[in-house]
């Protein structure tokens, strides 16, 4: 079975460029642009690893991650950020999988997004 | 530093407060050159005296405050001798002329001011001295009644004081630099956590697309010149990709604050792993002596950043080749980490400089990598010194103690 991914992020260059990225590694993946779509196709749609930006315009930066936590125990959620400060400690206790600053190259990405899918499966 | 002053100003309300001895001197005034002057006898109204030559000659002391004995050295009787000279004894050469002018115009019957002058005391001490003085009739004859206030220690004050306000002066502007410059840093880290912020989206979306780019391209079904020379133009972008990302990390790196995790770290992997991500022209000779055993407990993903930074320094430096060395000791508790190039080198005048953000003598670079470096090796509780010769090279010396990281360095 094809893994399901979401992609969450404002930038939509980055939004595109990702799923195409992912698609060619076999993946099936949905995009989206804001947290309240995100919530809304996870509750449509199995997913099994979430793509997170960690600013999005309509909540507070930790919110969609509590929300999807809460909700969708099982799936991964990887941080995908730009920001300065380093708040790996912060995501990470509320349940994200991984804390990815941007840039980060795609090979590298993909390495971690087909770890952390093995790690879900095996579990 | 407040505390001090305060000490300062309290020790000097002390002294001020305290009262100042007075010296009383009564001198009696003879002119044998010229005629005796009639005095007038109602004793309002001095005559007229500017017809007369204003050089005196001074009979004697005749009435004593209590205390000049004590702050002159004299006892009384030497005081009230007749051979007692008191212009050459008591007052200090640069005062005699003023004292003399004076004096004159006291004989010409004129008001004088308070003005001061310097006394010597029988041990050759100076003291400063503040004189009130009028003429008046002693005895009958006529007189010059002098209050004279010992001011020496008014004066140190003062003195005391206009240098501390000097220094004063001198701290505040320090300390307004120091401001100024901490504000400036503050705009810095704001304006850089936007702008980091900014760029990391946009460059995330140019890696992604050369991704793809390359994929397109592996996807064709024929190998072609003008396929692998695209596919070198996208490495090409890529790797300046990564130059981005890393003018944009010193420039974040310089405004957060270090907090590094430690851990025992092999300082050859280390090396080694960041010369692998590190371009480095074929024209560079890369010579290596660092202890495989060699660890240190370090923040490895900070040091990393260090030798990044040091490397592509070394390396810039040398346009047209050289050799880079890389050299590891222990010594005395401390571990020397040494990376030294045969490259243009630094001029003198800006050795000073080059830990100071924003300053840079290439002209790709931000001014950032030193200061960074410098704070990463400061939050280990180590030392960075740079030596280095115009045309013959530079050398960085990092200093870590292997004992890592006192208390301090985590603080910081």
């Amino acid at each position: 079975m094809k893994k399901r991914i979401l992609v969450v992020d404002d930038d939509r260059t980055i939004l595109e460029s990702l799923k195409s990225i992912l698609q060619l590694e076999g993946y099936t993946v949905d995009t989206v642009e804001t947290s309240r779509e995100a919530i809304q196709k996870a509750q449509d749609q199995l997913y099994h690893l979430a793509l997170l930006n960690i600013k999005l315009p309509d909540m507070k930066d930790t919110t969609l991650l509590v929300k999807l936590q809460r909700d969708f125990p099982d799936m991964v959620k990887i941080m995908l950020t730009g920001l300065s400060s380093d708040r790996t400690r912060e995501f990470m206790s509320l349940g994200a999988d991984a804390y990815i600053t941007k840039p980060i190259h795609p090979k590298k990405l993909l390495k971690v997004v087909k770890e952390k899918l093995r790690k879900s499966v095996n579990q | 530093m407040s505390s001090t002053f305060q000490k300062k100003v309290n020790q000097l309300r002390r002294k001020i407060g305290k009262e100042t001895p007075q010296i009383w001197l009564n001198l009696k005034i003879t002119d044998d050159i010229k005629p005796k002057l009639p005095i007038d006898e109602t004793k309002t109204k001095w005559p007229k005296l500017s017809s007369f030559d204003p050089i005196i000659k001074f009979k004697k002391l005749t009435r004593l405050g209590e205390k000049c004995e004590s702050i002159m050295g004299y006892r009384r009787e030497e005081f009230y001798s007749p051979d007692f000279n008191f212009l050459t004894t008591l007052i200090a050469p640069e005062s005699l002329d003023s004292i003399r002018e004076r004096f004159g115009l006291h004989m010409k019957g004129e008001e004088v001011a308070p003005y001061e002058y310097t006394l010597v005391t029988r041990k050759g001490k100076k003291v400063k001295g503040l004189v009130s003085t009028k003429l008046m009739e002693f005895e009958g004859e006529r007189a010059i009644l002098g209050i004279v206030t010992d001011i020496t220690d008014l004066k140190q004050m003062e003195e005391e004081l206009r240098r501390y306000t000097e220094h004063l002066e001198e701290l505040v502007d320090e300390k307004t630099k120091e401001l100024k410059e901490a504000e400036r840093m503050v705009t810095i880290g704001e304006t850089a956590g936007m702008v980091g912020h900014d760029l990391r989206n946009p460059l995330q979306a140019i890696v992604n697309t050369v991704y793809l780019a390359n994929m397109k391209l592996d996807a064709l079904p024929s190998e072609s010149a003008e396929k692998s020379e695209v596919k070198a133009y996208l490495e090409t972008m890529e790797r300046q990709v990564v130059y981005m990302n890393k003018i944009v990390s010193d420039l974040l790196d310089y405004t957060r604050p270090i907090n590094p995790d430690t851990i025992e770290t092999s300082i050859h992997q280390l090396i080694q792993g960041t010369l692998l991500s590190i371009d480095i022209p074929e024209t560079i000779k890369i010579s290596i002596a660092v202890p495989k055993k060699m660890k240190l407990k370090v923040d490895p993903s900070f040091m990393r950043r260090v030798f990044i930074n040091l490397i592509t320094n070394a390396v810039q430096a040398m346009p047209d080749g050289g050799k880079l060395t890389i050299k590891g000791s222990k010594k005395a508790g401390e571990v020397f980490i040494s990376v030294k190039d045969t490259g243009v080198g630094i001029r003198e005048e800006y050795l000073p400089k080059i830990f100071q953000p924003l300053f840079t003598t290439k002209s790709k670079g931000q001014g950032f990598g030193l200061p960074v470096c410098k704070r990463i090796i400061d939050a280990h509780g180590g030392d960075i010194i740079i030596e280095s010769k115009v045309g013959k090279g530079t050398t960085v010396n990092v200093i870590i103690p292997l004992k890592t990281a006192s208390t301090k360095a985590f603080v910081s």
